[in-house]
């Protein structure tokens, strides 16, 4: 499924604050995580990951420090900041507002679908 | 190859796995896409900007040399109050321009003319018409002064050579050089092609390499970036390889789910525009701080042939003709050089030595190593020419007003710019 990029971009906020607040994260992990929780139906692009994530480092919702893979290799990891959790708060409330409003008129789908198509209407 | 999982094909659960997409894309030929030969772009980003600074610095001496020949055509009583006060006005003027450029308030009208002059024509154009006007202006100016105070100037001749023609053709000398520059550099945007990797021998490490290079060459992305990004490109690759597909294969499907290079600097460059010009304005200055190099370097070897005559070697020429000469087989020099270097050597030159001024000590010591030299070179030509010639007083002004206060603020400039600092401050 091709979600479209502005549906992207504004879920992506939401998103890596989610998965930053179940603990610290990089930013391999977090596109394996975005990745499994569609069960890889919303494909991010990789590499866009890393400009939300320094966005977001300079509002301050999150902060980064270089550490160590397993590997032995180096790794940045970020993590979220008491404003990112008060943003997140927002967020949630957002998102949940819209999921509501959207769930209710599809509930009331059938109708809508009379409505929309005159022939079967007409039936 | 073929790794999906099991039961659902498009799933892209495990990062070993492919999505039907990429499995077609692979079949289809999407490695050869990829490691096959391509364009890598070069890092001429430094010396592009390098020289807009230069010619910043040029401009602005023109301005300059247009208002003091204004004030010495027109107020002729004081001149020096005159000419001080309208640098104090100028420094001012481009002190506020300088800050809102760096605090990001013109960053919209900047990026207005840096698209405007991606087109080659039109940068072209507007230099060459900003060049008649600083350069040429002062001169009409002076000869209409002159003719108008002195009657018994008649013919144009005698006026122009009144009116110091020989400044103001070598002022038009840096111009020229700079539009000859800016037009060497821009068409080169991606030429080139630095390497080539080839399937039969592909190696994973080389390509990682040239991938991060090519992300370095765009501007936006800098080194600590890239390294994240790198190893996001590793782990990639390594789960890739683990899920059963072949180096070249994993490395061609890590790549395409990083998206393209371009895309990726451009976001960057979104996500962050005050960082992209901080860069810009401190290549800018490292530019003017190497025009300074170069002027001082300049102004030590012209004055050997003069040197000479003082030793008392007989002159073989006229010693005019020598020091002009030698002018232009130095700008000569500067170009050659500058077009040499100016894909790779001329940056790495400036990285260094912008890195190196990230600390105020050896910052310090260069400046005054500079101003020494500058000032040792305003001495020996003292000397050189005799105190009659070049009045104490006169380059004492030049050097208070112009030399100084630009060289002060460049380095102050590089130093607030430099990249440590500005992460602080903008609380990264």
């Amino acid at each position: 499924m091709k979600i479209s990029k502005e549906l992207v971009a504004a879920s992506a906020t939401p998103l890596v604050l989610s998965i930053l607040a179940q603990g610290q994260s990089y930013g391999y992990a977090i596109i394996c995580r975005v990745r499994e929780l569609s069960q890889g139906e919303v494909t991010w692009t990789d590499g866009m990951l890393y400009p939300v994530l320094h966005r977001l480092e300079r509002q301050g919702l999150i902060q980064s420090h270089w550490g160590l893979s397993e590997t032995g290799r180096k790794r940045k990891y970020y993590e979220l900041c008491k404003h990112g959790v008060q943003v997140l708060e927002t967020e949630r409330e957002h998102w949940r507002a819209v999921n509501a409003m959207l769930n209710q008129l599809w509930k009331e789908e059938p109708s809508c679908r009379i409505a929309m198509d005159p022939i079967r209407t007409a039936a | 190859m073929s790794n999906s999982n099991g039961s659902n094909p498009n799933s892209r659960l495990n990062n070993g796995g492919l999505t039907a997409d990429e499995e077609r894309w692979l079949a289809a030929g999407g490695v050869g896409a990829i490691c096959g030969p391509y364009e890598s772009e070069n890092r001429y980003w430094p010396s592009l900007w390098m020289a807009l600074g230069f010619l910043a610095f040029v401009g602005f001496e023109s301005l300059m040399d247009f208002c003091r020949m204004m004030s010495h055509c027109f107020f002729v009583s004081t001149p020096t109050v005159a000419t001080c006060s309208m640098y104090s006005a100028l420094y001012g003027i481009s002190l506020t321009l300088a800050y809102q450029l760096a605090s990001g308030r013109l960053e919209q009208l900047a990026d207005r003319l840096v698209h405007r002059y991606s087109d080659r024509r039109k940068l072209l154009t507007d230099l060459l018409v900003a060049m008649a006007f600083l350069v040429l202006s002062p001169l009409v100016l002076q000869m209409v002064a002159i003719s108008y105070r002195d009657p018994r100037l008649s013919s144009a001749l005698e006026i122009l050579t009144a009116s110091n023609l020989i400044v103001v053709v070598y002022r038009s000398v840096p111009w020229l050089v700079c539009i000859w520059i800016l037009a060497y550099l821009l068409p080169r945007k991606g030429s080139k092609a630095a390497r080539s990797l080839q399937l039969s021998t592909f190696g994973l490490d080389d390509a990682i390499a040239a991938w991060c290079a090519r992300l370095l060459a765009g501007e936006s992305v800098d080194e600590e970036d890239a390294l994240e990004l790198e190893e996001h490109l590793r782990e990639e690759v390594t789960a890739l390889i683990q899920g059963g597909l072949l180096e070249p294969q994993a490395f061609a499907v890590a790549c395409r789910r990083m998206g393209g290079q371009e895309d990726l600097s451009r976001e960057f460059a979104k996500a962050q525009p005050e960082v992209v010009w901080r860069t810009r304005a401190r290549w800018m200055l490292m530019g003017v701080l190497m025009m300074f190099m170069f002027r001082v370097v300049q102004t030590t070897i012209q004055l050997l042939p003069l040197w000479g005559l003082k030793l008392g070697a007989p002159p073989p020429v006229d010693p005019m003709v020598l020091y002009r000469l030698s002018e232009v087989a130095i700008w000569a020099c500067g170009i050659y050089l500058f077009a040499r270097f100016a894909d790779g050597g001329l940056a790495r030159l400036a990285e260094w030595l912008s890195r190196r001024h990230g600390n105020p000590r050896a910052l310090a010591t260069d400046l005054a190593f500079l101003i020494a030299v500058f000032i040792g070179a305003q001495m020996l030509w003292i000397v050189a020419w005799g105190p009659g010639e070049v009045p104490l007083s006169d380059v004492t002004i030049v050097f208070v007003n112009k030399g100084l206060p630009v060289l002060l603020l460049t380095c102050a400039g590089i130093y607030w710019l430099h990249p440590r600092k500005a992460q602080r401050r903008l609380g990264v």
